[in-house]
């Protein structure tokens, strides 16, 4: 058997599932692995330390790169793929590693801010309070939800009311509270909405007004009010064209759709020149002090 | 390897590939040298003669897939972009055109500092990725600028891997700038993962903290509305953009200064005047100007094929296959 089946035996091997002991001895050397890997980034020698974040930053976008150019055929299991196409899903197993990470930064970052706040009286230590309390209910009725939806937390009070479940709580904070609130939040855009048009449709030049005009035009196409105030011109022919409907339409059809497809045309060149930077680290100042 | 055009989609990549690794390793060995010059464009020519060979060993046919031809596509703009960014460095600064939105990045500073309020840096409301890296680097002088003048910066972020990132950017544009006595730590907070409860955090740091310049530059959905009018309501003068056309009416009825479409891809090079990236910007535009001919090649070979007696003949036939080929 060559080295490289032997190698690739082995690493199938090693991230095979397993279960009882030997999940726990392989977690054992994925942890001594990691912290060594970890040990050693940081003894490098910090004039190393830029071309080493340029290859491993190289490396981890060639995969993907050469697992688009590179040719696909039918697979074993009937999938369309080349060999790197099964190593997929453990590339982003990566992403996901280091997000669940990141998650438990963000939170310990979170916490320690607005304990600060609590703990010293900073002006706002209120709010801070109020943010502390809802995630810890949250936090404590949501695993009870998962685990024991079931479980009473408080007692039936006579004929007054029933007894309270940990999922009875658990639905009130997600949909009374967290849900209730996103649609306030969302709902306060129709105001925005409504001061930032008073605020920017302002006849001031010819441009202004032409904006202002064509607003009115998409608006009114929009709503019935508009469709009634030319109900009355026919609805095929040429004076078809002037009913609000149609004029909308084809301002947003004819004008705008054209404008916004340059715009994304722009958007998608510049998105490939920049992780085209980012991926060849040629993106130096922000990232790097000068470039080699 | 079944196809003639998956050998082309190799070659190409390959070529890319080598040509980059070349400039590299000759860039950085032995500097920018005339005759490193000369052995950059001697491998990007034996490069291409070995992409041209590859594809006349090819099997007779020409297999215009759709894979191919995006292949071909990305590759012809990355090689545009590549070549311009390389040649950057030798030919000198380009000149760009001027960007209001990032020249009045300085006015707003300036102003903060002398009312002695924050700026506010939004990061747009995705995690980890092109768009709020891109973000970030332009906050990367903003925030050094800020710290040259002795003022504080907030940055909330809607993603814990991106407050780290953020952290570690704007620390060391306090650094740079000789102030990291000014830098705290909790002016970078993760707020939350949510779109709204992110939103209202944001309100409420403009409302306790009174900004008076506000950067809103990555991804925004639909809480970009909030924020702008928040700002406006605070009297902060706001400066906006992103990738996200929807979007970009909200910020243009709200906001002082928008960046629209590419600037904010371009907002970097812009303000570094970094030869590279300026170089790229111009790639950019030569890919933009590829795209625009072929649309018109495209609109006067279908305008022409509305005739029957040139839809008909050999270059009605030309006319047909060029369409296709943007129609797999």
């Amino acid at each position: 058997m060559s080295l490289y089946y032997r190698i690739r035996a082995a690493w199938d091997a090693f991230f095979a599932p397993a279960h009882g002991h030997l999940f726990y001895r392989k977690l054992g050397i994925g942890i001594v692995l990691s912290a060594a890997v970890l040990v050693l980034l940081q003894a490098i020698p910090s004039r190393f330390r830029k071309i080493t974040i340029a290859c491993f930053t190289f490396l981890a976008g060639l995969y993907y790169v050469a697992e688009f150019f590179i040719p696909a055929h039918k697979m074993a299991d009937g999938s369309t793929g080349n060999f790197l196409t099964p190593y997929f899903e453990f590339s982003g197993n990566f992403g996901n590693v280091i997000s669940g990470f990141a998650i438990g930064l963000g939170v310990i970052s979170l916490l320690g801010l607005h304990f600060r706040t609590i703990s010293r009286f900073r002006e706002g230590w209120g709010f801070s309070l109020a943010l502390v309390i809802g995630f810890f209910a949250m936090t404590i009725f949501g695993l009870m939800n998962q685990y024991s939806p079931n479980k009473v937390v408080m007692p039936a009070i006579g004929h007054f009311a029933g007894a309270t479940t940990s999922g009875d709580v658990y639905k009130v904070l997600f949909n009374g509270g967290l849900a209730s609130l996103d649609s306030a939040m969302f709902a306060l855009i129709g105001f925005y909405i409504i001061s930032a048009s008073y605020r920017a449709f302002r006849i001031r030049s010819v441009e202004a007004s032409l904006l202002m005009l064509s607003a009115l035009i998409v608006m009114l196409g929009q709503v019935t009010l508009g469709t009634a105030i030319t109900n009355h011109l026919p609805i095929t022919g040429y004076w078809s064209n002037f009913r609000l409907e149609n004029m909308a339409a084809y301002i947003l059809v004819q004008i705008n759709s054209p404008a916004i497809r340059a715009v994304t045309f722009g958007l998608a060149v510049g998105l490939l020149a920049t992780s085209l930077r980012l991926w060849l680290s040629l993106e130096r100042n922000a990232y790097f002090d000068q470039e080699a | 390897m079944q196809h003639a055009s998956d050998k082309w989609s190799i070659a190409i990549f390959v070529a890319i590939l080598s040509v980059i690794i070349v400039y590299k390793i000759i860039i950085s060995v032995y500097g920018r040298e005339r005759w490193a010059r000369l052995g950059i464009a001697g491998t990007t020519a034996a490069a291409l003669v070995v992409t041209v060979y590859l594809a006349f060993i090819l099997p007779n046919g020409w297999d215009l897939s759709a894979k191919l031809i995006v292949s071909l596509v990305l590759a012809v703009l990355a090689a545009l972009f590549i070549a311009r960014m390389m040649t950057g460095q030798f030919t000198g600064v380009p000149s760009i055109r001027r960007i209001p939105g990032l020249n009045a990045i300085d006015e707003a500073i300036g102003r903060a500092t002398e009312m002695g309020r924050p700026v506010l840096m939004v990061p747009g409301i995705t995690g980890l990725d092109i768009v709020s890296l891109q973000a970030l680097s332009i906050f990367s002088y903003i925030a050094k600028a800020v710290a040259s003048f002795g003022n504080r910066c907030i940055l909330p972020t809607i993603d814990p891997a991106l407050q780290g990132v953020a952290e570690e950017t704007i620390r060391d544009a306090y650094q740079t700038a000789g102030r990291p006595e000014l830098f705290d730590p909790d002016d970078i907070r993760y707020l939350s993962g949510q779109q709204f409860a992110f939103a209202s955090g944001v309100a409420g740091i403009i409302y306790r903290e009174r900004v008076a310049a506000s950067f809103m530059l990555g991804s925004f959905f639909a809480e970009s509305l909030i924020l702008a009018e928040n700002g406006q309501m605070a009297g902060a003068i706001q400066i906006a953009g992103g990738p996200q056309t929807t979007q970009l009416p909200f910020f243009i009825a709200s906001c002082d200064y928008v960046l629209l479409g590419d600037e904010f891809y371009a907002a970097s090079a812009y303000i570094s005047r970094n030869a590279t990236l300026l170089g790229s910007i111009v790639g950019q535009d030569y890919c933009k100007l590829l795209m625009i001919s072929s649309a018109l090649i495209g609109a006067i070979c279908v305008t022409f094929l509305q005739w029957h007696f040139i839809a008909t003949s050999n270059i009605g036939h030309a006319f047909s296959y060029f369409v296709n080929i943007f129609n797999q």
